[in-house]
C-alpha cells in the first residue's frame, strides 16, 4: 500500500548522507524513494528502526544498489510509512554504510549522476592530453517529439559549422564531440552525452542562422530526431521576450564557445578590451533584476585567483543581470558587467518570464536548462583555459 | 519528527531528541596523519567498553583509517533532564576524502586535536591545526570558541631513545595562542588517553548548557 510522504526534500539541500543520519537518530521505519531527472527509475530504500535493510537500484541490489545512490548529484527524496517486507540483506549500521560509501565516492568508485560527468580527477593526463567532461540531459522521456531515430558510425559528422539547417536531435546512446573548425584546426569544446541537445532552437526561430559548430560522433551514438513542426509549433505560442531569452542563453553558449577557443590560441590573455569602460555589475553583487541590451555593449570578466579573465561581448539582443533557471557562472555571482558609454539597457520582468518557464513544455525547459549547464561547463574550461 | 537541531549562534549542533529524551553531540579527533588518533579511539573502544553503545565502524581510508562509534558518557549527569549520546569519530586526513570530511566535521560540538611528539613531525602537526581552523571556519566555527582539547602523544617514545620535542615546545608552537588544556599521552599504552577525551567531554557538555541556559 502506498501512503502520503511524511517527508520530502530536495537533495541538493538535504544529501542522502543527512537523510539516513536523520532517520536513524530517531529510529524510523519506512521506505525512502529517490528520483533524479538524469536516471530513469527511482531508487528505493527499506529503512527499519534507523538502519537501511534492503535497496533497489537500476538493477542493482541491496549493498551496491545503496551506494549507487550515494552518486546521485541532484534529485529528490521522500519518505513514506509505506510497508515493506522487513528481509535484512544490508547487514552494516546506517553509518557504516554512510562512511563507506563517502570513502567510495571519494575515490571516485561511485558513479556520479548528474548533468556533468568527469572522466577522472584531472583533465588533463600525464601526457597533456585533455579529458573533457561529458555533459548530458536529463534522461530522455518526451518520446511524442521523436520523429525518427539515426544512428552515426565513430568518427561521423552529424552537424558541420557553417552550413544551413534547423535539425535538432537528443542523444540516445553514445558520446558526441562539439567541435569549432578554426583557421589554427579544430578543437573540441564539449563532450556530449545521453539526454543532451545537438543543435539549437535559434536555428529553428532564425532559418538563416548558420551552424554555429560541427558536431561529431565520438564512438557510435545513437540519436533521436526531434519532429521540429510539432516543437516550432510549440515555441509559437511562447512571448517574444521568451524567445529572446533563450536566444540570449543560446548566444551566451556560443560566445563562450569562441572565446574558449580564442584563449587557447593566444600565448598570453589578451584582455581585448576598450579602455573607456565602467563596471555596472560587480562580481558577487547582489542583484535581482534582468535586463536586456537595447544599444551598446557589454563586458563579461571573471575573476578567478586574482586574474581578471575577458569571457565576452554581450550585444543588443543580449541579457545581463540575474537569471534564476540560468545556472551559469556568469553575472552576478561570478562575474562582472562592465558597460560601453552608449549601453541601454531596458529592465525585465523576470517574474512574468519565471512563471512562463515553469508553464513551457518540458522539451523546451530541457533544452534551456542543458543549454546553460553547457555554459557553465564551457566558461569554467575557458576560466582555466583547459581546452 | 521529534528532532531539533539546535544552532544557536551557529556554533551548537547538538540534536536533541525529544521522544528518547536524549541529547546527541558529536566530538571529533583531529590530527595529521599516523599521530594516533585512531589508536586513541581504539583505546577508547576496549577501555570503556561499557559506555560504548553498538559496534565501532572503521573504514579504510588512506593514511589512517577513519572510525566512528557511539558513546553514553557515565558520571557526567544529564542537561536538562536529557542523558547524552556521544558520537565519536575520527577526520581522514588526506584531502581526496572530501565529502567524509564533511560528514564528520559537519556540526562537531567538541574537538581532541592529536598532535604527534616526534620532532620530525612538528611541521605536520602546525599544517594540521591550521588545517582544522580552516575547517572549522567553513562550517561556521571558530578554534577558539569551540571545546577543543590538545593532546601531545607518544611520550613513551623518549623512552625507546627516539628524538621527542618537549611539551615546552610542542605547548609554544600549538597551544600559545589557543591557550585550551593540554595531555601527554601515549595511545598505545592508554596513557593519558581516557583523561583528554573526559576533558573534552566535559567541555563540550559545560557549552552545551550554557547555550541552554542561553536559548531559554
Amino acid at each position: 500500500m502506498s501512503t502520503q510522504p511524511v517527508l520530502t526534500g530536495n537533495l541538493n539541500f538535504i544529501d542522502l548522507a543527512d537523510l539516513l543520519q536523520l532517520l536513524n537518530a530517531d529510529g524510523k521505519t519506512g521506505v525512502v524513494t529517490l528520483t533524479s531527472r538524469y536516471v530513469e527509475k527511482p531508487g528505493i530504500i527499506h529503512v527499519l528502526d534507523g538502519n537501511p535493510i534492503h535497496a533497489f537500484c537500476d538493477e542493482k541490489k541491496g549493498e551496491e544498489a545503496l551506494y549507487a545512490m550515494f552518486g546521485w548529484g541532484e534529485g529528490n527524496f521522500e519518505f513514506t510509512l509505506d510497508d515493506f517486507s522487513h528481509d535484512r540483506v544490508i547487514m552494516k549500521t546506517a553509518m557504516a554504510v554512510i562512511l563507506d560509501a563517502l570513502k567510495l565516492v571519494d575515490e571516485g568508485e561511485i558513479q556520479k549522476i548528474g548533468p556533468v560527468q568527469h572522466t577522472g580527477d584531472k583533465m588533463r593526463d600525464e601526457s597533456g592530453r585533455i579529458h573533457l567532461p561529458v555533459v548530458r540531459g536529463p534522461a530522455f522521456s518526451d518520446y511524442m517529439y521523436l520523429a525518427d531515430e539515426e544512428s552515426f558510425r565513430a568518427g561521423e559528422r552529424i552537424i558541420e559549422q557553417g552550413r544551413h539547417g534547423n535539425w535538432l536531435w537528443v542523444v540516445l546512446e553514445g558520446v558526441v564531440k562539439i567541435v569549432k573548425n578554426t583557421p589554427k584546426g579544430d578543437v573540441v569544446i564539449s563532450r556530449v552525452g545521453s539526454g543532451a541537445f545537438v543543435g539549437s532552437l535559434s536555428s529553428m526561430t532564425r532559418p538563416d542562422h548558420p551552424r554555429s559548430a560541427s558536431a561529431m560522433a565520438e564512438g557510435d551514438v545513437l540519436l533521436g530526431v526531434i519532429d521540429t513542426r510539432q516543437l516550432m509549433s510549440e515555441l509559437a505560442g511562447l512571448s517574444e521576450e521568451f524567445l529572446n531569452l533563450i536566444r540570449g542563453i543560446e548566444n551566451r553558449l556560443s560566445m563562450i564557445s569562441d572565446r574558449a577557443v580564442e584563449l587557447k590560441h593566444s600565448e598570453t590573455i589578451p584582455s581585448n578590451l576598450p579602455l573607456d569602460i565602467k563596471p555596472v555589475i560587480h562580481q558577487g553583487d547582489h542583484v535581482t533584476k534582468l535586463f536586456f541590451v537595447e544599444t551598446g555593449h557589454a563586458y563579461l570578466v571573471q575573476k578567478i585567483n586574482g586574474q581578471k579573465i575577458f569571457l565576452g561581448t554581450l550585444e543588443p539582443g543580449d541579457f545581463i543581470g540575474r537569471l534564476p533557471i540560468f545556472k551559469h557562472k556568469h553575472e552576478p555571482d561570478m562575474a562582472s558587467i562592465f558597460a560601453s558609454p552608449d549601453l541601454k539597457l531596458s529592465i525585465q520582468d523576470s517574474d512574468a518570464l519565471m512563471a512562463e518557464y515553469e508553464k513551457a513544455p518540458n522539451l523546451i525547459k530541457n533544452i534551456i536548462e542543458f543549454t546553460s549547464i553547457c555554459v557553465s561547463v564551457i566558461t569554467d574550461l575557458a576560466s582555466r583555459n583547459i581546452l | 519528527m521529534g528532532v531539533a537541531h539546535l544552532s544557536q549562534r551557529g556554533k551548537f549542533m547538538a540534536i536533541f531528541n525529544i521522544q528518547k529524551r536524549e541529547i546527541e553531540c558529536k566530538i571529533v579527533y583531529y590530527g595529521p596523519g599516523r599521530c594516533g588518533k585512531t589508536t586513541n579511539l581504539e583505546y577508547v573502544f576496549k577501555a570503556f567498553k561499557r559506555q560504548v553503545t553498538g559496534e565501532m565502524v572503521s573504514v579504510d581510508t588512506e593514511g589512517d583509517s577513519t572510525l566512528f562509534f557511539d558513546f553514553l558518557p557515565m558520571g557526567l549527569g544529564k542537561i536538562n533532564g536529557c542523558d547524552v549520546r556521544v558520537q565519536i569519530f575520527t577526520v581522514p586526513g588526506q584531502q581526496k576524502y572530501s565529502s567524509t570530511r564533511k560528514l564528520v566535521l559537519k556540526g562537531l560540538d567538541g574537538v581532541v586535536f592529536v598532535a604527534d611528539s616526534l620532532a620530525v613531525r612538528r611541521e605536520k602537526n602546525l599544517i594540521s591545526l591550521k588545517d582544522l581552523q580552516q575547517n572549522l571556519k567553513e562550517y561556521g566555527q571558530s578554534i577558539t570558541r569551540i571545546p577543543l582539547v590538545l593532546q601531545y602523544n607518544k611520550r613513551d617514545l623518549a623512552d625507546e631513545g627516539v628524538p621527542i620535542m618537549s611539551v615546552e615546545q610542542m605547548e609554544r608552537d600549538l597551544n600559545r595562542q589557543l591557550k585550551v588544556t593540554s595531555f601527554e599521552a601515549s595511545a598505545t599504552k592508554g596513557t593519558g588517553v581516557g583523561k583528554t577525551l573526559q576533558e573534552c567531554l566535559k567541555l563540550t557538555l559545560i557549552s552545551l548548557h550554557k547555550e541552554l541556559q542561553w536559548s531559554k
